[in-house]
């Protein structure tokens, strides 16, 4: 149901962006995308199958985050050419797929069917992010053909393209390696991280908003459906590296799309220990809290500017526009997990699944890091109090947007138990 | 199925055909005077460079190019379809009708966005 209103409408739409304006065909996707929430919504808990396209609870959960990114980012945007919203649809289409799906084929293509839009978005602005949408497309490439070889092999040593088959022997190991890693590039854990610091100060911020909230939870669905059932001691090593990596590079950034970047390695760390101890709803709902806090701050520096905002230009914005200055701090505040807000709820759950699996020494890390990010996030939220002079011309909506979410992130944090049980009646 | 004898055919008509033309190359090379000069090893139009400095090509062969490359597929993906449409029934056709369209839709999209056009 979902799937078919997402396809109809990018397919319909395509051919219908040249009768009518692109204003008006962005209230059609805008449609698209409330309509596509909606029927998600309505079947809420009840499975569906036809062939490999399997709607369970995981992919309920997850598409649902995806599609909150991609209506947050049309909302965002006035684009003179419709494509824009068009390919915003297509990677919506491709993420609903891929988090629906346990055949390794139909998830490599649904996994291109998110990444191609992704590539186009990222060039969106001629000149500036041409060096890093070439990168993003080399290496998410490069990662595509490691899933795709993973998959090969998967179906060499089992005979089978669903996740989940038992399989034996080096060359199953190999296999399963090779998967993880396509999609570790996906969802910017450590040693693949390397894209995401680039991309994401090279790219126009709401589609930045896009990739760090739509793909990430798309990509961590499949990271679910590949990995958790027998999650390998590998993936213990890359949770430890992008919790260190990440935190401690954002020490060192100066510019805040940068910083953020390195905090959502950081956070892939955190989900992915969530994943590796097997709690799909501290992963859920870890996810939706970060999908919130990290939207709302790329929503607050794209109102700032569309380009590079370095740390400096931040200074003052409390004081020229109080609502996006509080905004952008309560993002901070709930990225770094302060109690009040939703963001704490979520890390609080993973550390306690972490215990409770006996993960005593990543447990440990991660709280380490988590400590030593405060003085990041921190100096990202108080930076809108002191005297300086930000820029920004904010639109009424993007107004709305952001005091929404901010509400919705303190709401969270005060009531998290409104949302557990829908999350757990999900999985 | 064919037999592989007819394969075989084919091979050696490739070396029959193979085997004319080096034959007619090698008598044209043999057979004739050979006074080359700087004059005549010039490319063409009476001492000037006919293409001269070109900074690129346009950009339409590109286009035109993966266009034929996608479309191409396309064909490739009908062919079995139109081979065994009878065995596949209605549901079949509606797969392939399916697929079709959705192509047709990205032809219509480049169709109006006019990359078609040759300016």
């Amino acid at each position: 149901m979902t799937l078919l209103v997402l396809a109809a409408f990018s397919v319909g739409l395509t051919l219908l962006g040249f009768l009518v304006s692109p204003s008006a065909l962005r209230g059609l996707t805008l449609l698209g995308l409330v309509l596509a929430l909606l029927s998600l919504l309505l079947t809420w808990g009840e499975g569906f199958a036809f062939g490999p396209y399997r709607v369970d609870g995981v992919s309920q959960v997850f598409t649902l985050l995806a599609l909150l990114g991609a209506l947050w980012t049309v909302g965002l945007v006035r684009s003179r050419r419709f494509e824009f919203y068009l390919l915003v649809l297509y990677a919506a289409t491709g993420m609903h797929l891929l988090a629906s799906t346990q055949n390794l084929i139909l998830m490599l293509v649904a996994l291109e069917t998110l990444s191609l839009p992704l590539y186009a978005l990222a060039t969106w602005r001629r000149g500036l992010g041409l060096e890093a949408a070439l990168k993003y497309f080399l290496l998410g490439a490069l990662a595509a053909a490691f899933f795709l070889y993973g998959a090969a092999l998967h179906f060499g040593t089992t005979g089978s393209l669903e996740v989940g088959v038992a399989g034996e022997g080096p060359l199953y190991a190999l296999a399963l390696g090779l998967l993880l890693v396509g999609l570790g590039f996906k969802v910017a854990l450590a040693p693949f991280h390397f894209w995401t610091p680039d991309v994401y100060q090279g790219s126009p911020t709401p589609v930045v908003l896009f990739m760090a909230t739509g793909v990430k939870a798309a990509a961590f669905a499949a990271l679910l459906r590949v990995v958790a059932p027998g999650a390998p001691e590998a993936l213990g090593l890359l949770i430890a590296l992008s919790v260190l990596i990440g935190n401690l590079a954002a020490l060192l950034q100066k510019e805040a799309k940068r910083l953020l970047a390195y905090s959502s390695i950081a956070h892939a760390g955190y989900m992915a220990l969530a994943l590796y101890t097997g709690s799909l709803e501290a992963l859920g709902f870890y996810l939706l809290t970060y999908v919130l806090a990290t939207g709302l701050a790329f929503a607050v520096l794209s109102e700032v500017s569309p380009d590079r905002v370095p740390l400096e230009s931040l200074r003052g914005l409390f004081h020229r526009d109080p609502l996006l200055g509080l905004a952008l701090f309560v993002a901070a505040l709930s990225l770094l997990g302060l109690p009040p807000l939703a963001g704490f709820w979520g890390k609080y759950l993973v550390f306690l699944e972490a215990a409770q699996a006996g993960q005593w020494g990543l447990l440990v890390l991660a709280l380490l890091t988590s400590a030593v990010s405060a003085y990041y996030y921190l100096g990202l939220g108080l930076a809108v109090f002191q005297r300086g002079q930000a820029e920004a011309a904010p639109r009424p909506w993007a107004r709305s947007a952001a005091l929404l979410a901010a509400l919705l992130l303190l709401f969270l944090g005060l009531v998290p138990g409104l949302v557990l049980p829908a999350l757990a009646a999900g999985s | 199925m064919a037999p592989i004898a007819e394969y075989v055919n084919i091979l050696i008509y490739l070396g029959v055909a193979l085997f004319i033309g080096l034959a007619a190359l090698v008598v044209g090379a043999l057979l004739g005077p050979k006074k080359p000069d700087r004059a005549k090893l010039m490319p063409y139009e009476s001492g000037n460079d006919p293409a001269g400095e070109v900074r690129r090509f346009p950009v339409h062969f590109y286009v035109v190019a993966m266009l034929f490359i996608l479309f191409d597929v396309e064909i490739a993906f009908l062919w079995p379809y139109a081979v065994s449409a009878g065995g596949l029934g209605f549901y079949g056709f509606l797969g392939v009708v399916g697929f079709t369209l959705l192509l047709l839709v990205g032809f219509l999209y480049e169709w109006w966005k006019g990359v078609m056009r040759w300016r």
